[in-house]
């Protein structure tokens, strides 16, 4: 067999074995011939790299909306329909749904123009809810903070210095090469919040930063107290590292896939002395 | 990842159930058609996910891809797998929105993807951790520079442990061709990943 036929024969061969497809000739051929060989097993150690790669697991979040739009042009078997919503009893209705919506449009429409006519900022809540960005048994935390964080414009510390009181850390390179990719402003209540986010390449963080005044809401999260960097902390149990400690007149919410407790104390240390310095 | 077997007896327990949870969701059985979504959805969002090296852009295939299966039911005829049929909707639908992706947006960092996997490499050292997972971003952004031909039938081989006859049946071509796209497929890849640039 020629080297050139036996190359393009080599996949029947990579794993599967002796396959009925697999030409004889073709184990004849690797036997005797070494460039052959060497390509065999550079194609196997490629395919083992390949398998190596860890399986993705699908957002919970995608099955409402495919059973919405199945159920949309599908219906359900004779004698069943869909759960009436309590809150939506007018889905057979679309007059008044219709104007429903118009009225809402209207008064959101009118608070908008006039926010401080309906509330004062005392009544605002300024509570920011963490709950639903923490992961509490899958890895991935940081990827929900960040997406979160898109919905949010990212801005340059010139201009958030210039329009916002909150004084804000944001070096451009932490612990480990990780370097600042992103500043965005969050409004929570009357207060604003910075999220920072950090990356070296093959890992992110967030950083919250926050003002005082702002209550953190876990929801049910179970978290215990530490001290990391002689920093008093208070650490999530979560499948991703969630740390958060105070430096200063600020908060500061630490989220990271990274669970060397070194590093994170690089981190908190670094952040506590910008803000314990006079 | 699943071995090769797993897959098989996965492939094989699924198929007893599978064509009862078809002709029940043809019925409309809501709970028949949340376990056929549930038996197959992480591999659909994987195929999807690694074909186009976005997390957002993979949801919405995903999606797409589901709600199309869902619709169509009463057009498959059962002469293939419904997981070929099923893999060939989400093919489709990761080419439109690559179409659609080259008019529209630039593509987002594979960093940002890598959260969404499960880690497995508790007992690694930390070293380790980075180097295997530096090799896996690597493989991967070459993966992603391959045409579109090359990496599915690579994806579907390698990451969702198809048979050349089960990947041929998906994609309506010979085994013939299949052989050839993934022996080409694998050379580019490794002289992709042999180029300085991968190698950083």
């Amino acid at each position: 067999m020629w080297c050139f036929k036996a190359r393009r024969q080599i996949i029947w061969a990579l794993e599967d074995g002796h396959r009925p497809e697999t030409p004889s000739a073709l184990w004849a051929h690797l036997e005797k011939c070494e460039n052959c060989a060497r390509e065999m097993k550079r194609r196997r150690n490629l395919t083992a790299q390949l398998r190596s790669i860890p399986h993705a697991v699908a957002p919970e979040e995608l099955w409402p909306s495919i059973m919405r739009e199945v159920s949309r042009t599908h219906p359900l078997a004779a004698g069943e329909s869909l759960p009436a919503h309590p809150l939506l009893p007018w889905r057979s209705f679309p007059v008044a749904a219709i104007t429903s919506a118009v009225v809402v449009i209207l008064i959101a429409a009118v608070i908008s123009f006039y926010p401080f006519r309906f509330f004062s900022p005392q009544l605002v809540s300024a509570e920011l809810d963490l709950s639903s960005y923490i992961s509490r048994s899958t890895p991935g935390s940081h990827e929900t903070w960040l997406r979160a964080a898109e919905g949010f414009q990212p801005v340059a510390i010139d201009a958030f210095h210039r329009r916002h009181p909150l004084e804000i850390y944001h070096p451009e390179v932490i612990a480990d090469q990780f370097t600042l990719r992103s500043v965005r402003v969050r409004k929570i209540g009357p207060h604003d919040a910075a999220q920072l986010t950090y990356s070296n390449g093959i890992e992110g963080l967030s950083i919250f930063e926050v003002s005082m005044d702002v209550k953190l809401n876990f929801g049910a999260m179970d978290s215990s107290e530490c001290e990391v960097s002689s920093r008093h902390c208070r650490k999530m149990r979560t499948a991703d590292c969630v740390l958060t400690f105070t430096a200063g007149e600020t908060q500061f919410v630490l989220c990271a896939r990274n669970h060397d407790m070194k590093f994170l104390a690089q981190v908190v240390r670094e952040f506590s002395e910008r803000y314990s310095t006079p | 990842m699943d071995t090769s077997a797993s897959a098989h007896s996965f492939q094989a327990n699924s198929s007893e159930t599978e064509r009862g949870l078809i002709d029940a969701c043809r019925q409309g059985d809501p709970e028949a058609t949340r376990r056929l979504y549930e038996q197959h959805k992480d591999r659909v969002y994987n195929l999807a996910l690694n074909m186009l090296g976005d997390a957002e852009m993979a949801r919405d295939a995903v999606q797409f891809a589901f709600i199309k299966a869902f619709r169509g039911l009463d057009t498959f005829r059962g002469e293939a797998r419904f997981a070929s049929w099923l893999y060939r909707l989400t093919l489709n639908q990761c080419r439109d929105l690559q179409r659609q992706r080259r008019r529209d947006r630039p593509l987002v960092p594979l960093e940002d993807v890598q959260g969404t996997v499960h880690e497995r490499e508790g007992s690694l050292s930390l070293e380790e951790q980075r180097a295997q997972q530096q090799t896996r971003v690597t493989v991967q952004r070459a993966m992603l520079e391959l045409k579109p031909q090359f990496r599915s039938v690579i994806l579907l081989r390698f990451f969702e442990e198809l048979s050349i006859e089960e990947i041929a049946e998906t994609l309506h071509c010979s085994i013939g061709t299949v052989a050839s796209r993934l022996n080409r497929g694998l050379k580019k890849l490794e002289k992709k990943l042999k180029s300085p640039v991968m190698r950083v």
